[in-house]
């Protein structure tokens, strides 16, 4: 059971702010069992099957949450009817991907939504996923931890108390010499900022 | 190129940190320094590796929630108020039937069981205190207080057998090489601290032996004299802990 609700603005300010406002807002999404269930009746009119439907929701709030964290979602539609939208841009394009097939919408969110904006999608391609993937691998468990939470814009006080620091400043100290080893890492390894390059 | 001397501005730029002045002169510092630019570019590329980390992570948590909701929605079904009733009874009986049968029905936990419920890696405080010279032991409580073990390990197994700190050094070796999850060689290392005349150290390390033995697997009778040992000895700080995990090794 989850007792806030938000309204668009505030669900986008929430996954902005980072941290565990923003962890819930995503889990508030995510609960919405209604939406969740809208697209994956669309993708399994659309010759996919439940799994598929479950993993579309999945990659559709992945999206989202990097669109709103980078500022590509304008804000002129409502954020649920960006993540539908969303949700089924990625089937349609498995989905030509493996075959050229004309889709059917049973929902037709356009004339139920009209003011949906066009989402910005960007692919990772296996590429790109394998040279970030080898990159992080040069991060030690913890290191990783922190790094990805400081870049969620936890504090250190939050990041102390969830992986169990001593205190802020020693999660201050490993943010720095994570990050630095990380950056030392790309120093030492030309060929891969330069690959690194080509595909961001 | 050291990128020390320049993460902190970087830093502090892309955190939206520095003041109008600031940036102004971080900008145009950019344009004019080779090393700043290089530096600057490696910081961008390392966040973009770390947005993939967070969308792992993400991932990750969605799969985990969709099992979570799995499990909750897997058995719930409307049922009449009297089956309910009659479930509720019989569940009673059982949870009853249990609770009496318990400590002839349930099996010893496992020595992996017994390791996670006793071990306790050292705090940074922990390892602050007392009152021997520390300088060649600094780095490794770092590195250990960090959770990286390996430099840990590099660091404590630098220091020479006969050196005053020796002793001390095997000890937190030891929980360095439980970090690793060698707990073989971590058994070795708190042994050399439990035979030591040292006191700050050897009753700690005896423990320790002791839990690392139980992590290896079924404990031999040197092992469990050792424990039954502290058990027996009042004024061992592990005495309570020694006690318990004899009767639940029962």
């Amino acid at each position: 059971m989850n007792a806030i609700t938000y309204t668009n603005e505030s669900l986008v300010a929430a996954i902005k702010n980072g941290g565990t406002v923003r962890q819930t807002a995503i889990r508030w999404l995510y609960d919405d069992k209604e939406l969740q269930q809208r697209v994956v009746s669309f993708v399994k009119n659309n010759r996919g099957n439940q799994e598929d439907g479950t993993d579309m929701f999945h990659e559709g709030i992945i999206v989202l949450d990097r669109n709103i964290r980078e500022d590509k979602f304008r804000g002129e539609a409502p954020v649920k009817g960006y993540l539908y939208s969303i949700c089924r841009f990625l089937w349609m394009n498995q989905m030509r991907k493996q075959e050229r097939v004309s889709l059917v919408d049973p929902i037709k969110p356009a004339q139920e939504e009209p003011d949906l904006e066009t989402p910005e999608v960007t692919f990772r391609t296996e590429e790109r996923k394998n040279l970030l993937s080898h990159l992080l691998d040069q991060l030690g468990e913890q290191c990783r931890k922190v790094l990805e939470m400081w870049k969620l814009s936890y504090s250190m006080a939050e990041i102390a108390e969830t992986l169990q620091l001593s205190n802020e400043a020693n999660a201050r100290k490993i943010k720095y010499r994570c990050h630095l080893a990380l950056m030392e890492f790309l120093e030492k390894n030309p060929g891969m900022v330069e690959q690194l390059k080509d595909v961001l | 190129m050291k990128l020390e001397n320049y993460y902190d501005r970087i830093d502090q730029y892309h955190a939206g940190e520095l003041s109008t002045g600031d940036r102004q002169s971080f900008e145009r510092e950019l344009g004019s320094n080779d090393e700043l630019r290089k530096a600057e570019e490696l910081y961008r590329l390392s966040l973009s590796a770390l947005d993939y980390g967070v969308e792992e992570s993400l991932r990750s948590d969605l799969k985990k929630w969709e099992k979570e909701g799995n499990r909750a929605a897997s058995g719930g079904r409307i049922i009449s108020l009297r089956r309910a009733i009659f479930i509720l009874s019989a569940a009673a009986a059982v949870l009853l039937l249990v609770l009496f049968a318990r400590p002839f029905l349930m099996p010893a936990p496992s020595g992996d069981e017994l390791f996670a419920s006793y071990y306790e890696a050292p705090t940074e405080s922990s390892m602050r205190g007392g009152s021997v010279p520390q300088n060649a032991l600094t780095a490794g409580k770092t590195a250990l207080a960090e959770e990286s073990y390996a430099d840990a390990v590099e660091d404590f197994a630098r220091i020479p057998e006969g050196d005053g700190l020796y002793v001390e050094a095997q000890y937190y070796l030891g929980h360095a090489l439980v970090g690793l999850k060698n707990y073989s060689a971590a058994k070795k290392a708190f042994a050399i601290a439990a035979d030591s005349n040292e006191s700050k150290f050897n009753e700690k390390g005896e423990w320790n032996y002791v839990l690392a033995s139980l992590k290896l697997g079924p404990m031999d009778a040197a092992v469990e004299s050792k424990l039954k040992t502290i058990a027996q000895n009042e004024n061992s700080s592990f005495v309570k802990e020694a006690r318990e995990l004899l009767k639940k090794m029962k």
